[in-house]
């Protein structure tokens, strides 16, 4: 579940860190999938994180979905900046990935490499797994 | 050409809630997830199909207990999370037979368009034989809504556009005579839920 950085070009490493990235199970007939992970940017400046790729869809964007007067909203996210020290946690009815047209069935335990693409062309390269969904955000499950 | 669904009832939904002069049960132990409308609110016709191609309407709520959520499959964060919620809540009551026989789940999707009857086979297949599929048109969709104080609505798209649906995030819980029972308005906690499932069957029989 470590990310790995790497990718062409000159430092390739944009100094964020990945944690626990994990996709959520859903069925096979769902078109739409949501990703989830941690970002804690230890690069010293601003990151700028503009989008997302995955070889296992044909699309992939950040998006945050909220719940105001009681009503379930998701809005696309194109730009998501993170200060010098600033952590970000994609989680269930927050931020997430949205994960477009799978090319393949994806059940539980399955890997889906996916790549963060920063605004100065860094790139992240990491891992996530399919996981079944737990009740709420995953912090405040009992 | 898509722009629908219950508009202005952002404000009716407020309303209504005022006007059902909501209270939490008073006997409670603790807050529970569910509010407990003072008597169940009798919901008009409907008409709606299923992941089978079946009739669902207000008497396919009868003579089981139902929680209802709405929705659409390509939701792919809110929808999924609290669909895996309603399944752990029916899991959380495999060792009570009483109260999990003879209780449905029903994902109503306000799609239509992408969400056909078979589209909805294979979304709630996952989840199990007691999760039920269904959708209509908006006429339809609406005769179910409004009356729940409930909402949607769609962006204005071309086909086959990738689009989001606003959606009312509350899970309704329908009694055997075919009223509203109780509305969970979230965040949703399937221990929570369970146990305000049980308090109101156990006080309900």
């Amino acid at each position: 579940l470590l990310a790995l950085a790497s990718g062409p070009g000159p430092a390739a490493d944009p100094g964020v860190r990945v944690g626990n990235p994990w996709l959520a199970d859903a069925p096979a007939a769902a078109r739409v999938r949501a990703g989830y992970l941690s970002l804690e940017n230890v690069s010293g400046r601003e990151q700028v994180l503009v989008g997302a790729e995955s070889p296992l869809f044909a699309r992939v964007e950040i998006h945050r979905s909220e719940v105001r007067d009681g009503v379930a909203r998701m809005s696309p996210v194109p730009r998501l900046a993170l200060a010098a020290g600033q952590s970000v946690v994609f989680e269930p009815g927050g931020y997430h990935l949205m994960l477009l047209d799978p090319r393949e069935a994806l059940v539980a335990g399955a890997s889906v490499p996916i790549t963060l693409v920063w605004a100065d062309g860094q790139r992240t390269d990491l891992v996530a797994q399919v996981r079944s969904v737990r009740s709420g955000a995953p912090g405040h499950h009992h | 050409l898509l722009l629908v669904a219950a508009l202005g009832l952002a404000a009716g939904l407020w309303t209504a809630t005022r006007n059902w002069g909501v209270v939490p049960a008073a006997d409670s132990p603790s807050r529970s997830a569910a509010t407990v409308l003072p008597a169940p609110k009798v919901i008009g016709a409907f008409h709606l199909v299923d992941q089978e191609g079946r009739a669902f309407g207000a008497e396919r709520f009868r003579g089981r207990w139902s929680f209802l959520f709405f929705g659409y499959t390509h939701c792919p964060d809110v929808c999924p999370m609290t669909m895996a919620t309603l399944r752990q809540v029916r899991d959380r009551l495999a060792a009570e037979p009483d109260l999990r026989d003879g209780t449905q789940f029903v994902f109503v999707s306000v799609d239509p368009e992408r969400d056909t009857p078979d589209q909805l086979r294979g979304y709630v297949a996952h989840y199990g034989a007691d999760f039920i599929g269904v959708t209509g048109n908006d006429a339809e969709l609406q005769r179910l809504t409004r009356p729940l104080g409930a909402l949607y609505a769609r962006p204005a798209q071309g086909p086959g556009a990738q689009y989001a649906v606003d959606h009312t995030a509350s899970i309704f819980l329908f009694e055997p005579g075919g009223g509203l029972h109780a509305i969970f308005s979230g965040p949703h906690q399937a221990e929570a839920i369970a146990r305000a499932f049980r308090e109101i069957r156990r006080g309900a029989s």
